[in-house]
């Protein structure tokens, strides 16, 4: 019985959220740790169907942050293996696989699908599906871990959704607070010394721009300096670590010292192109995060994919506002993840 | 091994071997369970223990993934473990199905690990973690979830808040004549629905008149005597269950005669909405009138979610009475001392409940509630979903690193709500111990004793007092066990008792207060550990 078995879950979004993720269609490329954690929560919340696409084979590494492969399923390709036990999670949900390399699909593969979810993906292919995407008028979410580190990227081009706006009279004087909480459906939310609050639902439309854009983005005046040094150095390093996938063709191996050389040579002209103080990413910061980027780490890829299924949820029932248009996570200091719009003109 | 060279070479070699060998306890196998134990398992943690009561129901199925409909009704803790394995069938974990306030869970055994982690959803079990913990002096990693927004702590005895540092919300209760005479809202039918009219129709009545007492005062007299008139009369209609007239004489008395009692009290409706009677009669005759016009059936998921007319509410007040008065009286031959108690996921109770609030509501001029919305109220169901669930999870496991390498100065509190921009994940430094707080701020002493043998004299000579031979008599100090006072100044009956024959047995704690004038002494609290 589907309503017994959402139950707690249409109590937090509404039914009409559920019967939009019931006909909608994802694709995600990639299975690894981030992907595994993305398919299970989207699987469980009910979305119509999922096609997962990856052309690798399970190797004895992927073990450590992959709970749909096992030991047996060494050798054998990932999207396969995964097929099965993602269906068993959610019986209601199609499951699709493909053992695929995604750099080799038409233009065309991507109609099917509302949103489309790459993951471990290098900036080429990012931007040559962000731009099918576009074209289609898909949602297109780019997201990957790094170890600790991790990022969520999203392109909706124009997204229209409802948010909710509690004004609460905080005394007698009928003075009106209003506190910009964004709840997704008519719940009281508790607030200390409330008499009563009003609850208006607000619709808003936002505009995205691709990722070849965001990627070009170099002029950040509008943040004010204090504003910068608070920001996570992650920001400029993820878009580092880019800017050598362009280049090289792959991603940086810290053991090679040449690699470590481009590196910090990528860092000071990139920084000193958008006018960024050198100092805000250290050699440390950058050449760590580059240490990592082929690890994967379970309670790392559990939260940022627990963040990303959400925003791919809230962006398909079209309630409260998404991510616009990067995340980015550090898992060492916790709290660090900023969003910030790449606006351009 | 390969499967784990990523840990070791983000966590290093020393961190990683300290996560190899240490000993996990896991309370609870539920929402937050799930997603942890998974976590744990594939970071290569190796010695878990889990303890949960609970079963699995439908309704887990939306996040507690390591659960599928096969294993609807069977043990969560069990499951969880079998299913935990296969991501890594070299981890060790035992699985308990079982409380974990149950004595066999005594200090001795907390003290066995290294770290504990909270994945539980009620304040009292968290209480007594927290206690157990902060005895055993071990790491509690404190967790929440409910909705989007989720929230991660540490607890470490002496260093940071304990669960009762800070007072907790309780949950909310209506005065008895609120519910019983002058409800204005629905939750106030509904907590009747469930609290009185089930319970003393299907229940164990609970001594209703001792809660009207308790609310007993100059200008309520007559309306506490006329409530408990009423209660005695419900009580005499029990008798009349399973007979053909006995929904009439239900409805006739709860909807029309007691209506028509509270009527009579002209004070009570100077400034209120009066009520208005239902007559059994005439929504009989309605009733006949309805069925015999064009109905639409709607299927039943959405049924739950509209609001149903008079005549739906009548109708179904009709059936739900005669479906549970069977049910009971079937129960009643094999044991005559069956009751019906409440359960929120039980289809004859919920349809009754929201019937009867409903007529309820509708005889006051209250806003009606579909079952739906019913249920959540009368069942205080939580919204929960899977992604909250995993990100508490990966952070409870992101502070276990900390906890485990010593840097308990970087743990932090660390809260998460999805929608919030633009920090969707907030943390705030750990507070220190609240100086006030009566939990934490007590010495806790482990007491090796004898239960058999020891009594309270013999504890008090040779513990309390230590070496003194001066005082003989007069301890000046106050005991108590589990609320109730055992010994003080005046009451000294119990000296010569045994342990075990005052009930204070393996695992129960003894407080010891000092009666002195000086605001600084604290008491202290004695874990009991039979030996």
């Amino acid at each position: 019985d589907e309503a017994a078995l959402y139950d707690r879950q249409i109590r937090l979004w509404g039914l009409e959220a559920q019967q939009r993720m019931r006909i909608s269609s994802i694709l995600i490329s990639g299975m690894r740790g981030l992907s595994n954690e993305i398919c299970k929560n989207l699987v469980l919340a009910g979305i119509g169907s999922i096609t997962i696409i990856d052309h690798n084979v399970v190797t004895e590494e992927d073990l450590g942050a992959q709970f749909f492969v096992t030991e047996a399923d060494i050798g054998k390709n990932k999207a396969i293996v995964s097929a099965d036990r993602i269906r068993q999670l959610n019986p209601r949900v199609v499951v699709t696989a493909d053992n695929n390399d995604i750099r080799t699909k038409s233009d065309d593969f991507f109609k099917p699908f509302d949103l489309v979810c790459l993951t471990d993906c290098d900036p080429y292919t990012m931007i040559r599906i962000n731009e099918i995407c576009r074209v289609f008028d898909k949602k297109f979410y780019a997201a990957c871990t790094y170890g600790f580190y991790g990022y969520i990227f999203c392109d909706l081009k124009q997204h229209e959704y409802i948010v909710f706006i509690v004004s609460v009279k905080i005394d007698k004087l009928i003075s009106y607070l209003q506190f910009y909480l964004t709840i997704l459906r008519e719940r009281k939310v508790a607030i200390p010394h409330k008499d009563e609050h009003e609850i208006t639902k607000l619709k808003k439309n936002d505009e995205y721009v691709s990722f070849q854009c965001a990627l070009s983005k170099a002029d950040w005046t509008e943040i004010s300096d204090r504003k910068l040094k608070k920001i996570s150095p992650l920001l400029w390093a993820i878009q580092i670590l880019w800017k050598f996938q362009q280049e090289m063709g792959r991603l940086p191996v810290t053991n090679d010292n040449s690699d470590v050389e481009k590196l910090l040579s990528l860092r000071n002209s990139y920084l000193q192109t958008i006018h960024i103080n050198n100092l805000l990413v250290t050699d440390e910061f950058l050449i760590t995060l580059a240490s990592f980027t082929f690890a994967e780490l379970s309670p790392i890829c559990a939260i940022l994919g627990g963040v990303l299924a959400q925003d791919i949820l809230n962006v398909l029932s079209k309630k409260g506002a998404p991510i616009n248009n990067l995340f980015v996570f550090d898992g060492l200091q916790g709290d660090e993840n900023y969003l910030i719009p790449y606006m351009t003109e | 091994m390969p499967r784990f060279s990523h840990y070791e070479a983000a966590l290093g070699s020393q961190l990683f071997e300290k996560v190899k060998s240490c000993r996990v306890l896991m309370v609870g196998a539920g929402g937050i369970g799930c997603e942890l134990l998974k976590n744990l398992v594939m970071s290569g943690f190796n010695q878990i223990e889990l303890v949960d009561l609970d079963t699995i129901d439908l309704s887990n199925l939306n996040r507690q993934f390591l659960f599928q409909k096969q294993h609807i009704k069977k043990s969560k803790a069990q499951v969880a473990r079998e299913s935990a394995l296969k991501f890594n069938p070299n981890a060790n974990i035992v699985a308990h199905h079982a409380n974990i306030k149950d004595p066999q869970f005594s200090i001795e055994w907390f003290k066995s690990f290294d770290i504990v982690m909270n994945a539980l959803d009620n304040l009292d079990a968290r209480r007594h973690v927290n206690t157990m913990c902060l005895v055993a002096n071990i790491p509690l990693i404190e967790s929440g979830s409910e909705g989007y927004l989720g929230q991660v702590t540490i607890i470490k005895k002496g260093e940071t808040e304990c669960y009762e540092c800070q007072p907790k919300p309780t949950r909310k209760t209506y005065p008895v004549c609120t519910i019983r005479s002058t409800p204005s809202s629905p939750i106030h039918c509904i907590v009747w629905a469930k609290s009185y009219l089930f319970n003393q129709l299907f229940g164990i009545p609970e001594e209703e008149d001792e809660e009207l007492d308790k609310e007993l005062n100059d200008e309520n007299a007559d309306e506490i005597a006329n409530l408990k008139a009423e209660t005695l009369a419900l009580k005499r209609i029990r008798e009349a269950m399973g007979s053909q007239d006995y929904p009439k004489i239900v409805f006739q008395k709860i909807f029309n005669d007691d209506i028509n009692r509270l009527l009579i009290m002209e004070d009570m409706w100077k400034t209120r909405k009066r009520p208005a009677p239902l007559v059994y009669e005439e929504l009989e005759k309605l009733k006949d009138t309805e069925s015999q016009m064009d109905q639409t059936t709607n299927s039943n998921t959405l049924r739950d979610q509209r609001l149903w007319s008079l005549t739906e509410n009548f109708s179904m007040f009709l059936e739900s009475i005669k479906r549970l008065s069977t049910q009971l009286l079937a129960e009643k031959v094999t044991n005559p001392d069956a009751s019906l108690t409440f359960d929120k996921d039980d289809i004859d109770a919920m349809d009754f409940i929201t019937a009867t609030s409903n007529l309820r509501a509708r005889i006051f001029g209250i806003e009606e509630k579909t079952k739906f919305q019913v249920k959540a109220m009368a069942g205080n169901i939580i919204p929960a979903i899977a992604t909250t669930n995993a990100i508490v999870a990966g952070m409870i496991v992101m502070q276990a690193f900390k906890v485990l390498n010593g840097d308990l100065n970087e743990c932090k509190t660390v809260y998460c709500s999805p929608d919030r921009r633009p920090k969707s994940i907030l943390s705030e430094s750990l507070n220190k111990p609240n100086p006030d707080c009566s939990v934490c701020q007590s010495a806790h002493v482990t007491l090796n004793v004898n239960v058999k043998k020891a009594t309270l004299r013999d504890f008090l000579k040779e513990v309390i007092h230590g070496h003194d031979e001066d005082e003989e008599d007069i301890c000046e100090v106050s005991v108590e066990e589990g609320g109730r006072i055992i010994y003080d100044v005046e009451y000294d009956d119990n000296l010569d008792v045994t342990f075990e024959k005052l009930n204070i047995t393996d695992g129960k704690m003894v407080k010891v207060t000092p009666e002195s004038e000086d605001d600084e002494k604290y008491p202290t609290v004695f874990a009991i550990s039979h030996r």
